[in-house]
């Protein structure tokens, strides 16, 4: 009488685990990259009262490694505190990257599925429209965009916004087209389900896992793309410290002062690895299909 | 014919009609013709098995009759009007006139949308105004009801249901609009065998209440046998033959159909024909 009660409680564990396989593994890259996402995300929105004035110069104390006292990363070339700057930056980095990939995304997206779901002329128009954004260098036109209209931070959101929506359109149009004969979407159809219901309550609920993809390539993007910007004195104005303007004054310091260049580029990479990270595990529990309940 | 002058056909006008109906799909330089000037009236209320191999052009016709493919010739009727596809208030009217259920009952739900919303999307698209959201609420539980389906399964998502479960929603989501025919493109070759049995019972019953018309398409002449008040059989994008269930099964004047019947899988080889017809007179009596 006891060995199938022994059997079941062995067979417990065991049995958990196979139903969600993996699930252990993403789950500790899941925490590790939404902790660090959710790190940079304070430090954005309280770090500044925490930290000194990321201006104050001193120039007594230029160049001063990391973990010299008051100065817990150091210092850089015009002796202002490395830290203060890495998190009054990370402000910049955030709201770029979430703001402008966002209306990239909204852009994109709208372009991408209506020429795939409409086709003919539209798609046509569309697309072309698509090849020559494709065709002009991103980084070159948002230069020449903000040389004309001025440097700034919504500017750099803005001109980087309009300019990224490609790679969405390209995608959801192709996912679309291949959406757009199958069998659920031709219900509707039978079912007299005007075109714009469709494409909203059809096609965008089963994109959602390419676009959140490109979505959180997009940001790490976008992120890179303000620090190129910044890098060349285009972004946002040198009085705001940004990771990318920290990593192109600290470049010219790299074979001195290490952590000037090293520190920001970091965070940088940290912040885009986890964004990717955690939209891949965001992609996969969005589909119904695949959460077990 | 005896069997014929007993079913309520004759009077009425067709719900659909079909005349001279062509479509050629061309690839490259070769010209492949689906369908040929095919004549057809589909009458109220009753249940019409179309059928025939695969590539005779079925399920060409079956698309063309709910307007998912336009024909390069002929016309079609639906209650005696030209609804054309491109005209928003004909389309709108032809969805509520006519509805479909296809083959695959999963790959025509939307697998990001609950039961209740995969059956509440014709209402929400026709009947808005007039049911509003506590109308549709109760018109869906009615038609998961009439389907003898738990109104709970309403909050699953389509993968979490079975396979019969999703050819009762889809026949719900069908029927929401009270259409006069519905379409069925194989709608039990998906399934199981036990499973097919039951579809058809329900099908049946369905038809009774309400009587909406069925066009049921198929290859499968043992499968039609037992629901079909008349059958068309086609080949090559043309119909060889069109008459009484009985007739067609027991003598039947094209080779096409000899050459279905005789296809026809039997659990005993030596009683093949007359147990299809045996079936046939059984359902009808």
């Amino acid at each position: 009488m006891s060995s199938p009660q022994i059997s079941l409680t062995t067979a417990e564990p065991a049995d958990a685990s196979s139903d969600a396989p993996g699930r252990g593994r993403l789950d500790i890259t899941l925490v590790l990259s939404t902790g660090f996402l959710g790190l940079v995300v304070l430090l954005a929105l309280f770090g500044p009262l925490l930290v000194g004035d990321p201006e104050e110069q001193n120039l007594l104390q230029r160049l001063a490694p990391p973990g010299s006292a008051g100065h817990l990363l150091g210092t850089d070339q015009l002796g202002r505190d490395v830290l203060a700057r890495l998190v009054v930056g990370s402000r910049v980095s955030v709201l770029v990257g979430i703001t402008a990939a966002l209306l990239s995304g909204v852009i994109g997206s709208v372009i991408g599925i209506v020429a795939g779901y409409t086709g003919g002329w539209t798609d046509r128009v569309l697309m072309r429209l698509t090849d020559v954004q494709l065709a002009f260098p991103t980084l070159l036109l948002a230069l020449a965009v903000i040389g004309f209209v001025g440097p700034g931070l919504w500017n750099v959101i803005l001109v980087l916004g309009i300019t990224g929506w490609v790679s969405y359109a390209r995608v959801l149009r192709s996912e679309v087209i291949s959406l757009r004969t199958r069998e659920f979407v031709e219900a509707a159809r039978v079912m007299g389900v005007p075109g714009h219901r469709i494409m909203v309550r059809h096609m965008l609920p089963n994109v959602t896992g390419p676009l959140v993809t490109i979505l959180t390539l997009q940001v790490g993007t976008v992120i890179l793309a303000e620090a190129a910007l910044s890098f060349l004195g285009l972004g946002v104005p040198s009085s705001i410290a940004t990771w990318g303007s920290m990593l192109s004054d600290g470049q010219l310091y790299m074979g001195t002062a290490w952590w000037l260049a090293v520190l920001p580029g970091s965070a940088l990479l940290l912040t885009v690895l986890s964004i990717n990270v955690a939209g891949d595990a965001v992609r996969d529990r969005w589909d119904p299909r695949t959460y077990t309940s | 014919m005896s069997a014929q002058s007993t079913e309520p056909l004759a009077p009425e006008a067709p719900v659909v009609t079909l005349r001279g109906v062509s479509k050629t799909y061309r690839q490259r330089r070769r010209q492949n013709t689906v369908l040929d000037a095919v004549d057809l009236d589909i009458l109220p209320g009753e249940t019409l098995a179309l059928v025939g191999e695969s590539g005779s052009g079925k399920t060409t016709l079956a698309r063309i009759v709910v307007g998912l493919t336009d024909p390069d010739a002929g016309r079609i009727l639906t209650l005696g009007k030209d609804l054309d596809r491109r005209d928003k208030q004909a389309a709108a009217a032809r969805a509520q006139l006519v509805q479909m259920v296809f083959q695959d009952p999963y790959a025509s739900m939307n697998p990001r949308m609950r039961i209740r919303d995969v059956v509440a999307e014709p209402l929400r698209t026709h009947r808005r105004t007039a049911l509003g959201a506590a109308g549709i609420r109760r018109r869906v539980d009615e038609l998961l009801e009439s389907v003898d389906l738990e109104p709970s399964i309403a909050h699953r998502y389509p993968h979490e249901c079975s396979g019969g479960q999703r050819q009762r929603i889809a026949i719900a989501r069908a029927l929401a609009l009270e259409p006069r025919l519905l379409v069925l493109d194989e709608p039990t070759s998906a399934l199981d065998v036990s499973v097919q049995a039951k579809i058809l019972d329900l099908l049946a019953e369905l038809q009774e209440r309400t009587g909406v018309a069925l066009l049921f398409v198929s290859h499968d002449l043992a499968v039609v046998s037992g629901i079909a008040d008349r059958i068309a059989v086609m080949a090559d994008g043309r119909l060889q033959e069109v008459g009484p269930c009985r007739e067609v099964l027991t003598s039947p004047s094209s080779e096409v159909t000899r050459r279905l019947l005789d296809s026809v899988a039997h659990p005993d080889p030596r009683r093949a024909n007359p147990r299809l017809t045996e079936r046939a007179g059984r359902r009808r009596a």
